[in-house]
């Protein structure tokens, strides 16, 4: 008897304690939230916006997006080294490889990469506003504040399809009210209604700016309180209207049929500082193009129609290299009467590739390096740009030069153009086209490098020739064949010989 | 969480019950003895029981044939019984061959071991420990003499060469990593699964390397589901069952101490060759420059007087010493097995210090009552490994003449830059070791404990509680301070990281069940059904940061580091399993055997609506040589076997989740599914058992495995905000061949000779993949295509083959701008003999490289060998393995022709000036030049021990010994290869995907000499 009381009191503790211990099947995932989760508390929505900042950021820049990088090479803004990653150049002459985007495989990162990265940011910010509209209140201090969920999740709405427009020759539209089950391949739209949904989101933001005036905004946004007050906010909606305009243009012609007005309108109110995170800040990628391209340890070079461009009279800067360019041959340093040759870029003649020399020395070689907007390169510390003041500033002077006001332009160009580089200034008096071409080069070289998409749209919209993307570039991105196939759509593509334009064979 | 009463509830009640039946057991002590029946005109035998060398038996059974009368053998190997005159006695003891003699009054009975592959007792996957002579499907096992010859390593190198259809796949050399262990083929292309792992019947999620060697019984070895379905959801890619020692055999009363110490060293088997030749300028005054000569070519020779590779890898001492108490109490209720390893094995690197473990293991059964067992099995294991990591490029990349161990500039050891030539400006990798600090500590208990009530003779119920405990604790440190290779006048230093991370896996079962076994008539029959409760919880917490506040090597504290550089953060799962079993088990007159088995299974990391499955097995067998007399066969036993197992999705593959980092909300990242399911597996197993001549028997098995729902991640569209989903799809397919021979070929008393062959071959298939074709590293998974077809690029040998090459302009032809070189190769006429000869790649249609067909990464087949010789008290033995065939990319060998290391592309100085080449030449790495012929011949263990026996002893005044074995080990002692990478075996996994690829990593082929010595007192 004594035994099965021991034995029973035993069992009575150990069953006692086992609430815990023994579990049913029904485990939750405690590690990873779900979106209920997520989206059940209007005070997470801050926490929301900010991932959607760090993911856009990543995007664009980040080391694990390959994605954005031939636009770095197809721009000729960098010369790949060894064609690490995407960095595949497309090539200038008849017969060499084709510049086709490959859109037939469903595991290709590029351009698929994007459109997920995009597309899972305006999930995220539909969901926040669907939140909001089906009566969710952010409060602070006791106090609803939904309307800076709205400004920044607007901002961030018409930030993301900004991209979208800019890249994709259509994509689908998502809004808060979308049922994405629903969704059909008729729902593709045009790039042009994609810009018009951009538009429309940035100026929701920039009406509730207005309407709140200089609102503390909510932290952990941008890096580097670039969006920390509802002036700063309303200036980066103002500049991200006046990207979706400028930059949207395809082709010169398109350019020319450019409202400039309109983008006059957004970029005198655009930003007064550079968006930059100063590192080392966890949230940031650090691995960039630009790092890649800096002498020490990259894969990237400064590319040579860049070089050819500020180096105007010294005969070894040559762009495009002959074909016959010995692989292992190195250039001489060049002359160039811009000073920026010598403080923004390091000649580095003896440093081709980590990874061995170019396996096609003509077209990947460069002998310079940047070395500006990459002074995190050694130890993670520094200031890593996204756009600067001075890309708000020419898009400004770019709508001054078209609407009338050469002056104003000219005195935009001058800040960096003789500021910087030492050149001779430019003025009202100066030709139109000349204007041009002085703002061009201002942009190539002062606000092109650190996000390299923007050489690729400079290059597809500028009204010179001589500037443009050469034949067989694409100009835009096709929707990536997974999304077709998944939406039962023929795959298609852009670059390669349907895109062959002699005027551009240079 | 939900809270779940009723399988407390249920438990408790079991539990009660138990409880009452088991008091009842201890009311009843009286229950007759089976040594108490009464006989009739009896003779008193009295008998001694010895093996081969003449060393007494004790515990050996005795029984009169065909009743329960019967005794065991004392410590002298003596038995007295009182048996009917004429009657005849089964001798059996575990381990040797039984005997049937006819009693005498006096009797002296020698006992051999039992070779006979066909007469071990399975007990993995079957209802009841079953002879292998009366299933219907196969279970290999581990050979006794193969576990007492020489004790393997661990259990993975004690598997490897015994028996067919199984790889043991090593990933790396280093002394704490574990191989990649495969049964019949892969079980998916998408996927790397390892097999089930059960020790002393308790289900395991542990690594397998804490298994002390010197504990274990037995290894039993199920290779597919249709013999592992008793396993359902988790067993698909096979089960290792493990037993381990309990002392059950020993005499009333006996106790063995034994002492066993293995001392002996390790050293490197193969280094990949290096050029000794550079292409770069020597200055004045004799010295290599980093500047390459104006003809590119490497054949100026290093001063190899000094080479790098010996300052690196060096013979190291290893050893591991053993204690161990078996036993058993006078009354023989309890026996015991006890026992404390430490084995330290620090590997083949200089200064590197391995792992260092120490296990201890208390087993014991205990005979409550004569219906009531309580059995425990416990073990602790602590192990201490080195985990300061190496870069093993900065071996193979490093100047062949490097002296890594010169000083510094400031006059510390190890020069942080000791290369000239090296491409890649490596860093010396002793200075690494000499100057970090990176260590794991991992602690876990394993504990099983045992009820087995026996009310009847006919049933036997039990409830098993088992508790797998781990704890792992590492840390990393980099020191602020430490020199840079870039930096080695200490100009710019490292500003330093820490990292540590910590780890607890509490995983525990409960099991209940019942095993009628019952015989009617002539039919022998079992049934056993069980309930299984699994839970497994997973945690851990990993922080890192850099910006050390003080150098040096004193401190690991996570607060060294700048709080702005911390990142933190915490994983945790929990995978919860129920499963309810039957299996049935019956034979006619041990000639006809049938077994059926369904087990419904139900597992937490299913989704929701596809949570419970049912596997079954059901299989037969018919020994033909019952029925039919055939000359010189014994048994002749066709079976078949078709049985299903499973393989559970990983954990959080069901779930819908969004990714977070420090405090951030990214986004949508995995979308759930619901319906995610186990993959499955289907097994058809059809063989054929034969002993013939009484020394040879023979297995032979073919299998055919579908397997079906495999795991993958696929993408989903871009517009649901997801990136990918878990989900099943595609079928695979495994053909597998295998055939063992074991042959006594001696049998007499000072001499035996036994030889066990195996052989297997593998067809592996992609079925409907269920998602267009695609590639996976060289690899081209395509569906209805043989598996494991690898493509790359080719030079070109013929003109025809660069036909499309844009070189080639408007009205010229190939032999325009081509010819063939000195070596076979097509390269451009007119850069011929100059620096810029270059081979010319097979082109296809568009003049792009072509990735045309390489070969194959699957062997043709495989073969063991293991040999044990036998005279007197003289063993010599040994395993071989041979693989033919079978593609593996030498990585190894492409990263040194990369570097300009790789001999056979770079070293031009024994050539004929014709045929020197220039660095464009030599710098080309199309795919096929690094697939090589991975057909090896390895000696895997070679051992000679002699045991002397208690005479011998005696004789030298030790008679208070019971046997001492003394002897030499070898493992691993030679490769004949053509293969010139590191290790022809060793395999790469990349994205979970075990591939054909080695890599350059801590070398595998280590060769081991030990010196061995055992003490039974």
């Amino acid at each position: 008897m004594k035994a099965k009381i021991y034995l029973l009191s035993l069992l009575a503790v150990f069953f006692s304690s086992c609430d815990d211990y023994f579990s049913g099947m029904d485990i939750k995932n405690e590690y990873s939230p779900s979106i209920e989760t997520v989206m059940g508390d209007a005070n997470q929505y801050p926490s929301l916006l900010s991932g959607v900042c760090t993911s856009y950021w990543s995007a664009l820049l980040g080391w694990s997006n390959e994605a954005i990088w031939p636009m770095g090479t197809v721009s000729d803004q960098y010369a790949p080294g060894a064609g690490n990653f995407n960095l595949t150049t497309w090539a200038y002459y008849d017969g060499m490889e084709k510049p086709e985007i490959d859109n037939s495989n469903e595991d290709s990162t590029f351009p698929k990469a994007l459109w997920y990265d995009f597309y899972g940011m305006i999930n995220t910010l539909k969901n926040v506003l669907a939140g909001i509209e089906g009566g969710a209140v952010y409060t602070e201090s006791g106090q609803e504040t939904n309307y800076k969920i709205l400004a920044n999740a607007y901002f961030l709405m018409g930030t993301v399809y900004t991209e979208m427009a800019l890249f994709f020759d259509q994509a689908f539209i998502l809004t808060e009210t979308t049922d994405v089950t629903a969704i059909t391949a008729e729902d593709l739209k045009p790039a042009s209604e994609v810009q018009k949904t951009a538009l429309d989101y940035l100026d929701k933001c920039i009406k509730i700016c207005n309407e709140k005036g200089d609102f503390e905004n909510l932290t952990g946004l941008f890096p580097n309180n670039t969006m920390s007050t509802g002036n700063k906010l309303k200036q980066l909606a103002n500049f991200m209207a006046a990207r979706c305009l400028a930059y949207f243009p395809r082709t010169k012609a398109e350019t020319e049929a450019l409202d400039w007005n309109k983008v006059l309108g957004y970029a005198k109110e655009a930003l007064q500082e550079d968006i930059i995170a100063t590192l080392p800040n966890d949230n940031y990628s650090q691995w960039t193009l630009i790092q890649n391209a800096s002498p020490e340890s990259g894969w990237a070079r400064v590319g040579m129609r860049i070089l050819e461009m500020m180096c105007p009279d010294d005969a070894n800067a040559v762009w495009p290299l002959p074909r016959d360019f010995d692989a292992t041959a190195t250039l001489p340093e060049f002359t160039s009467p811009d000073k920026r040759l010598v403080t923004d870029f390091s000649y580095t003649p003896e440093h081709r590739s980590a990874a061995g020399v170019s396996f096609s020395g003509y077209q990947k070689y460069s002998p310079y390096s940047i070395t500006r907007f990459c002074d995190y390169r050694f130890s993670g510390e520094g200031d890593m740009y996204l756009y600067t003041k001075v890309e708000s500033d020419l898009i400004y002077a770019e709508a001054l030069l078209n609407t009338n006001g050469m002056a104003d332009a000219a005195n935009i160009i001058n800040a960096t153009r003789v500021g910087r580089g030492e050149l001779e200034a430019v003025s009202a008096a100066t030709p139109a086209d000349e204007l041009t071409r002085a703002l061009y080069y201002e942009r190539f070289v002062e606000c092109d490098f650190p996000y390299p998409a923007t050489a690729f749209f400079d290059r597809r919209r500028v009204p010179l020739d001589e500037f443009q993307l050469t034949t067989r570039s694409f100009r835009q991105l096709p929707v990536p064949f997974y999304e077709l196939k998944t939406y039962g759509l023929e795959s298609y593509t852009f670059g390669g010989e349907k895109d062959a334009n002699p005027l551009y064979k240079f | 969480m939900r809270k779940n009463y009723w399988l407390c509830k249920t438990f408790l009640l079991a539990a009660i019950g138990l409880c009452s039946v088991a008091t009842t057991g201890y009311a009843s002590p009286d229950a007759p003895s089976v040594l108490g029946i009464e006989q009739q005109k009896t003779i008193q035998v009295v008998g001694t029981v010895e093996d081969s060398n003449g060393v007494p038996l004790p515990g050996v059974n005795v029984t009169v044939k065909g009743t329960t009368n019967g005794t065991i053998t004392d410590e002298n190997g003596k038995f007295r019984l009182s048996v009917p005159a004429g009657a005849t006695l089964s001798i059996t003891y575990i381990g040797y061959a039984s005997q049937e003699v006819k009693a005498k009054p006096k009797m002296e009975i020698t006992m051999s071991e039992d070779a006979e592959l066909l007469s071990e007792v399975i007990v993995t996957g079957v209802a009841r420990g079953t002879s292998r002579e009366k299933l219907s499907f196969n279970v290999e096992k581990v050979q006794k003499t193969a576990l007492k010859e020489v004790t393997g390593t661990t259990v993975a190198a004690t598997l490897n060469g015994k028996m067919p259809g199984i790889k043991i796949l090593p990933t790396s050399g280093d002394p704490n990593s574990e191989p990649i262990i495969q049964l019949r083929g892969a079980l998916s292309f998408a996927s790397t699964d390892q097999p089930l792992i059960i020790i002393d019947g308790i289900v395991t999620g542990g690594s397998l390397k804490d298994i002390n060697m010197e504990d274990v019984e037995n290894i039993e070895v199920v290779k597919g589901a249709a013999a592992a379905s008793f396993y359902g959801a988790k067993a698909a890619a096979g089960v290792i069952s493990i037993t381990t020692k309990r002392g059950s055999g020993l005499d009333n009363g006996q106790v063995d101490v034994s002492f066993k110490s293995e001392l002996g060293a390790s050293w490197i088997g193969f280094v990949p060759e290096r050029t000794t030749a550079h292409g770069h300028v020597i200055d004045a005054s004799g010295n290599i420059t980093g500047t390459m000569e104006a003809d590119q070519i490497w054949d100026n020779k290093y001063d190899m007087s000094h080479d790098a590779f010996d300052d690196f890898f060096v013979t190291r001492f290893f050893h591991t010493n053993t204690l161990s108490l078996t036993g058993r109490s006078k009354s023989g209720d309890i026996n015991y097995y006890a026992s404390i390893t430490n084995t330290k094995n620090p590997g083949i690197v200089k200064m590197l210090e391995g792992v260092n473990r120490t296990s201890f293991r208390a087993n014991m059964d205990a005979k409550l009552s004569d219906k009531l067992t309580l059995s425990t099995s416990n073990m602790y294991v602590r192990s201490h490994s080195d985990n300061r990591s190496i870069n093993f490029d900065d071996i193979y990349y490093a100047d062949p003449n490097a002296d890594f161990n010169a000083v510094n500039l400031d006059g510390s050891p190890y020069k942080v830059n000791p290369n000239i030539v090296s491409t890649r400006n490596n860093i010396n990798p002793l200075y690494t070791v000499a100057n970090t600090r990176a260590e794991g500590t991992s602690n876990r208990f394993l504990g099983a404990y045992a009820l087995r009530y026996q009310p009847f003779e006919w049933l036997s119920l039990n409830a098993n509680y088992s508790i797998d405990f781990s704890h792992s604790y590492s840390y990393y440190l980099n020191p602020k301070g430490n020199l840079k290779v870039d930096s080695p006048d200490g100009t710019n230093r490292e500003t330093g990281s820490i990292s540590t991370s910590s780890s607890d896996d509490f995983k525990h079962n409960l099991e209940v069940g019942a095993l009628f076994t019952k015989k009617f008539g002539d039919f022998n029959t079992s049934l056993k059904l069980q309930y299984l409760y699994e839970d497994d919880k997973y945690e851990s917490v990993y922080g890192a940061g850099s910006k050390l506040a003080v150098g040096g090597m004193d401190n690991i504290s996570l607060e060294l580091a700048d709080p702005e550089t911390l990142d933190i953060n915490s994983y945790g799962q929990r995978i919860v399993s129920n499963s309810y079993t039957a299996v049935f088990q019956g034979d006619y007159k041990d000639t006809y055997m049938f077994d059926a088995l369904v087990r419904r299974d139900g597992a937490s990391v299913i989704g929701d609506d596809n949570m419970w499955n049912t596997y079954y097995r059901i299989s037969g067998a018919w020994n033909i040589a019952k029925t039919f007399e055939i000359k010189g066969i014994d048994l002749l036993k066709p079976r078949v076997s078709y049985g299903t197992a499973g393989i559970l999705p990983a954990y959080g593959a069901k779930y819908e989740v969004y990714s977070m980092s420090a405090g951030s909300l990214y986004g949508a990242e995995q979308m759930g599914n619901s319906k995610l399911k186990a993959a499955l597996s289907q097994e058809l197993e059809i063989g054929l058992d034969v002993r013939f001549l009484k020394r040879f028997d023979l297995a032979l098995t073919y299998s055919h495995k579908r397997n079906t729902d495999l795991p993958y991640v696929m993408a989903v569209s871009g517009i649901t905000g997801f990136s990918y989903q878990n989900v099943n799809l595609g079928e695979f397919f495994v053909q597998s061949y295998e055939a063992t021979l074991n042959a006594n070929l001696i049998q007499k008393k000072d001499m035996a000779w036994d030889v066990t062959l195996t052989w297997d071959k593998m067809h592996q298939k992609v079925g409907e993949l269920g998602r267009p074709n695609f590639t996976s590293g060289n690899m081209k998974i395509n569906s209805n295509e043989t598996y494991g077809k690898v493509y790359g690029t080719k030079f070109a040998t013929s003109l025809d083959q660069v036909a499309t090459h844009k070189d080639i302009k408007p009205g010229q032809s190939v032999e325009d701008v081509f010819t063939i070189n000195n070596y076979g190769y097509v390269v451009r006429k007119d850069r011929i003999g100059t620096t810029e000869e270059t081979h010319m790649y097979v082109l296809d249609e568009n003049g792009n490289n072509k990735r045309g067909y390489i070969g194959n990464i699957n062997p043709d087949f495989n073969m063991n060998m293991t040999n044990t010789f036998t005279w007197k008290n003289l063993t010599f033995y040994f395993t071989m393995s041979w693989q033919q065939g079978g593609l593996l990319f030498n990585n190894t060998k492409q990263y040194m022709s990369f570097a300009g290391r790789n001999a056979k592309f770079w070293d031009m100085s024994d050539r004929v000036w014709a045929h020197r080449k220039a660095y464009s030449y030599t710098n080309q790495h199309p795919t096929a030049s690094f697939f090589e012929d991975a057909t090896f011949l390895k000696m895997r263990e070679m051992a000679l021990n002699y045991r002397f026996n208690k005479n011998q002893l005696r004789a030298v005044g030790l008679d208070f010994l019971r046997g001492v074995k003394i002897g030499i080990i070898g493992r691993n002692l030679f490769t004949l290869t053509e293969f010139s990478g590191p290790d022809p075996e060793t395999r790469t996994v990349e994205g979970g995907v075990l591939n054909g690829i080695e890599t350059p990593k801590y070398p595998s082929d280590i060769r081991t000499v030990t010196g061995t010595i055992t003490i039974d007192f």
